[in-house]
């Protein structure tokens, strides 16, 4: 089952090859070469392709486009970029200098027969059009951060944000240019897939605007058999896996969930992202060094990058933070006590260089040493992933320390479950000084009013004056009041119950209790396992479940000769194997983990799910807040 | 998907679109395009890179027979030691070479200057190449492992023992690790012992065999032929264990060449951050020297004020008493 990561990093190899076929030499003469992206480019290159890897593949050079290059002879160059005018322009700076030998340029998405012209005027006028080798469409206009979630955009995500979506004063002409970005990159998602989807969205909204577009933009490519990007011919099947069944594309809006970006997370990768920014699978760490001679502190930084080369992250990413405490201990135990054996080798070795009895003895110890001498890379690099894990481990635990996450989670979890005894009033939560600073005591002031069914006015007020004591600003509060005039509350009264924590007993915290982690005053609390309302529309989907929310979901289907009437779903189809969830306004590790715990509930079945998350940008709690201030500041 | 084809038919409308109106097309006069000329640097890496070529091309030909040790059975081609010998010395001469060619290279590239990406890459170049040599070594290395640990099996299952089957187990283990530090005249040892066991256990038989030839009437005793036998055994037994002896320290020695190969690199990558602190240290201990230099400038500094100042307020108050009294 190659994955859509896989099929990424496959063709990027194969464009950085020179678009030639890959033999499978046992030692392949280099072709060296240099590459040139832009920032779109370096947002898609940088989470798949290290930098180690480039160099195997050969390319000696990367630079960005819009830097000062200087002219290296005799190369050829990649490009990897958008076909902006920009960009163009660009391009054609560099063939009139002359700069390298022979170009290849792969534009990130199709670049329109207006501009094509445009570059090869260019090219005439410079007199290199015999430079220019090849020029290739790729399809890669989207973000794979894990083997089963992408994003749209990371550098100039400002453009399709939620705040951008729902903006007051948005014009016709720019919500066209969104949908038509967000279209584009989903498009390309399914080229690089190789699939045609069912589209399932809901009304209304925003969602239902994209999977139009979309549904739109894949019939016409369907249609024309000429270039058509989902021809399945069994030769160029890798593999030869047939995938008859074909996913469904479920296209929602932020709208439908507000509550879970705000939400305070208790997972390790959830929580780098909320506390510590992690941004394209890299997290910038300030640890303490040392003492200054000022006599402060001297923090340094440190980019860690977590992703899937990393076996423990790839293990522990989704387990509560408590059971990674643990689990970085048993990791450092483990390896003190392979390093004792090769310090013991050492000394047993000492010993028997005096007595030279049996030669049998000194041909045991040159083993050994070799096997231990080997091992030795693997021994250190397992140290350095400790050692990093600890730092970001240590990074995170202080936040929740300061902040007192844990009483935040734990009292949000209740409210979201309405589970009827909440033992603290979430008035004193709102008052007490060190539980958060001003934001977190924002955010969880608009779960628990999104949530509940009804607030009384002087109730609201008497919060509101008691938010603004502690420092808070009051601008998302108008604008969720507006959205809960407007979202069909009856329908989601009951959207997150099954939630709720329950604490460790007493025995697993004495075992605990020997970690270095000084977890004091940090509950050790465990998650039971429940859905929120994405997982579940995409359960209700996928299993053809009737329900009263996804009842009159629209149906696409673009593979269909005519375009059928969406009311009628044709009721005799198996469930679906694969889904696509895709969020338009932005999305979070909280829900992509929840998903994946819900494909690993499924998993072993007869019916094992594959659940891709997308979404167009991943906010953390902070950014959403400040665009729901800012939309808040419209409304007055 | 490849547009090439769009983007070229696009030129030629747009060429011809020019044309129509008129304007100048400087490219007429040429038809190939422009050619720049390949700076020294591309030629030279081509060179080598072109020789490493040639050696993985001549390795992967002769693979096949190489590594055929079952020649007497398949009708695959095959080869005899001696050719493999001369395949082993001619790869090696090659890499020696390659490898000299790529040092003077990078001392050559050092001395030229350009911009600052045009070095990265020269750099990058360079690092490529060597990785490339590394990889055509370690073919190489492979083959001639596998070689070696075949003969070593062979001669292993000659011998009729079994009690040095422990020993002829590390004895493999240890081989299979072995690199390009195999020298020649070991292998020529081994073989040279593999050849010197058989022919002298067949000297020893035909030594027996003697007597029996000219005794024509002389029917051997029984006392002399048992002695005979165990002689033969014994002698048998005695050359045995010397190869036997000798192949295990061959092994040993084997393995701790690696060895020390690793602790070299080891030790020298320490030499070069020893190098570095060392430099580090020299600039500290100037900058200390400095240092205290200029405290001590500072202090007589001090002590000067300090005499000025006393020197004033003693000038200041006998001039405030001279008033004084002289007002008075």
């Amino acid at each position: 089952m190659v994955t859509l990561r896989e099929k990424q990093i496959g063709a990027l190899k194969q464009m950085l090859n020179l678009n030639q076929p890959q033999t499978k030499t046992l030692a392949g003469e280099p072709v060296w070469k240099i590459l040139i992206y832009d920032r779109c480019g370096q947002d898609i290159i940088s989470p798949l392709v290290s930098i180690k890897e480039l160099r195997e593949l050969g390319v000696t050079l990367h630079v960005q486009l819009h830097s000062d290059r200087d002219p290296i002879p005799d190369v050829p160059a990649v490009y990897f970029c958008l076909p902006t005018e920009e960009n163009l322009g660009r391009i054609g700076q560099d063939l009139q200098n002359n700069l390298y030998d022979t170009y290849h340029l792969n534009f990130i998405s199709p670049i329109s027969r207006q501009r094509l012209e445009d570059l090869a005027a260019a090219a005439l006028q410079a007199n290199c059009v015999s430079q220019i080798q090849k020029v290739f469409d790729q399809y890669l206009n989207f973000i794979s951060l894990e083997d089963d979630m992408f994003i749209l955009k990371h550098q100039n995500s400002e453009a399709i944000s939620y705040y951008a979506i729902n903006r007051g004063e948005i014009k016709d002409t720019e919500m066209e240019t969104i949908m038509d970005t967000i279209v584009d990159s989903l498009f390309s998602v399914f080229a690089t897939l190789g699939t045609v989807p069912v589209i399932r969205s809901p009304r209304g909204n925003a969602a239902e605007m994209v999977a139009e577009k979309l549904d739109k933009k894949l019939r016409e490519n369907l249609r024309d058999t000429r270039n058509s990007l989902f021809l399945m011919d069994a030769a160029s099947q890798s593999g030869g896996h047939f995938n008859f069944q074909r996913p469904v594309l479920i296209v929602l809006d932020r709208n439908v969930d507000m509550a879970t970006p705000l939400h305070h997370t208790w997972t390790y990768q959830a929580l780098a992202h909320d506390v510590l920014d992690l941004t394209l699978n890299r997290v910038v760490v300030e640890e303490n060094v040392g003492r200054s001679p000022a006599g402060g502190a001297k923090m340094k930084t440190r980019a860690c990058d977590l992703d899937s080369r990393d076996r423990f992250w790839m293990a522990h990413k989704g387990s509560p933070f408590p059971t990674v405490a643990e689990a970085i201990q048993e990791e450092l135990e483990q390896y003190r006590s392979s390093e004792e054996e090769v310090k013991r080798l050492k000394a047993s070795m000492g010993i028997d260089n005096e007595s030279d009895a049996a030669f049998s003895m000194v041909t045991d110890n040159t083993a050994r040493l070799t096997s231990a001498v080997n091992s030795l890379p693997q021994l250190l690099d397992k140290k350095r992933l400790i050692d990093m894990h600890t730092t970001v481990a240590s990074a995170i635990l202080n936040y929740i320390k300061s902040r007192r996450l844990d009483t935040l989670f734990e009292f949000e979890e209740k409210v979201m479950s309405k589970a009827a005894n909440l033992d603290r009033s979430i008035m004193e939560l709102l008052t007490d000084s060190d539980a958060g600073n001003p934001e977190d005591k924002m955010r969880l002031f608009l779960i628990f009013y999104i949530c509940s069914h009804s607030v009384s006015k002087d109730e609201l007020d008497r919060y509101a004056t008691a938010l603004q004591n502690a420092g808070c600003d009051l601008q998302p509060l108008s604008y969720i009041k507006r959205w809960k005039a407007y979202a069909k509350m009856a329908a989601s009264s009951n959207q997150y119950v099954g939630g709720g924590t329950k604490t460790v007993g007493m025995f697993s915290k004495l075992v605990s209790q020997g970690s270095s982690f000084v977890m004091e005053g940090v509950k050790n609390l465990v998650i039971k396992r429940h859905n929120l309302p994405v997982t579940r529309i995409v359960d209700e989907i996928m299993e053809m479940k009737t329900s009263q929310e996804t009842e009159d979901y629209r149906y696409f289907d673009p593979k269909q000769l005519r375009v059928t009437d969406s009311s009628q779903i044709p009721r005799n189809r198996t469930p679906f194997q694969e889904a696509i969830v895709f969020m338009v306004g932005g999305g979070n590790y909280i829900e992509y983990q929840n998903l994946v715990d819900y494909t690993k509930g499924k998993a072993g079945g007869p019916t094992s799910k594959r659940v891709i998350y997308g979404a167009s940008t991943l906010n953390n709690a902070k950014q959403f807040l400040q665009q729901l201030s800012l939309l808040g500041q419209e409304l007055q | 998907m490849d547009i090439t084809t769009l983007f070229k038919a696009c030129v030629k409308t747009i060429r011809t679109r020019n044309r129509a109106f008129g304007v100048g097309d400087a490219d007429r006069s040429r038809i190939f395009g422009t050619r720049t000329q390949k700076s020294e640097f591309t030629i030279r890496a081509k060179e080598v890179l072109g020789q490493i070529t040639r050696l993985r091309d001549f390795l992967l030909e002769h693979r096949k027979a190489y590594l055929n040790f079952a020649s007497h059975l398949s009708d695959t081609p095959q080869m005899t030691d001696v050719e493999r010998d001369k395949i082993d010395l001619g790869a090696q001469r090659i890499m020696n070479t390659c490898s000299y060619l790529i040092q003077e290279f990078k001392k050559v590239s050092q001395k030229l200057d350009g911009s600052a990406q045009l070095l990265e890459h020269r750099q990058a170049v360079l690092d490529l190449v060597e990785s490339y040599l590394k990889s055509v070594c370690k073919i190489y290395s492979e083959q001639r492992a596998i070689r070696v640990k075949r003969a070593l099996e062979i001669q292993k299952m000659s011998k009729l023992e079994t009690e040095s089957k422990k020993y002829g187990e590390n004895f493999v283990i240890c081989n299979s690790n072995s690199e390009i530090f195999l020298k020649d005249h070991k292998e020529n040892r081994t073989q040279s012992s593999h050849n010197s066991s058989p022919r002298k256990v067949l000297e020893t038989n035909i030594i027996t065999d003697k007597p029996s030839l000219f005794s024509e009437d002389d029917q051997l005793s029984t006392e002399e032929m048992q002695m005979f036998e165990s002689e033969n055994a014994q002698l048998y037994n005695e050359l045995n264990s010397l190869t036997e002896e000798v192949k295990q320290i061959e092994s040993k020695v084997v393995c701790i060449a690696e060895l020390q190969e690793i602790f070299t690199e080891k030790v020298l990558q320490q030499d070069k951050d020893i190098d570095r602190i060392a430099s580090t240290v020299i600039g500290t201990t100037e900058n200390v020297k400095d240092a205290n230099e200029q405290i001590r400038q500072a202090i007589q500094r001090n002590a000067g004020l300090r005499v000025w100042i006393l020197f004033f307020l003693a000038v200041m108050s006998f001039t405030l008493l001279f008033l004084d009294w002289y007002n008075d």
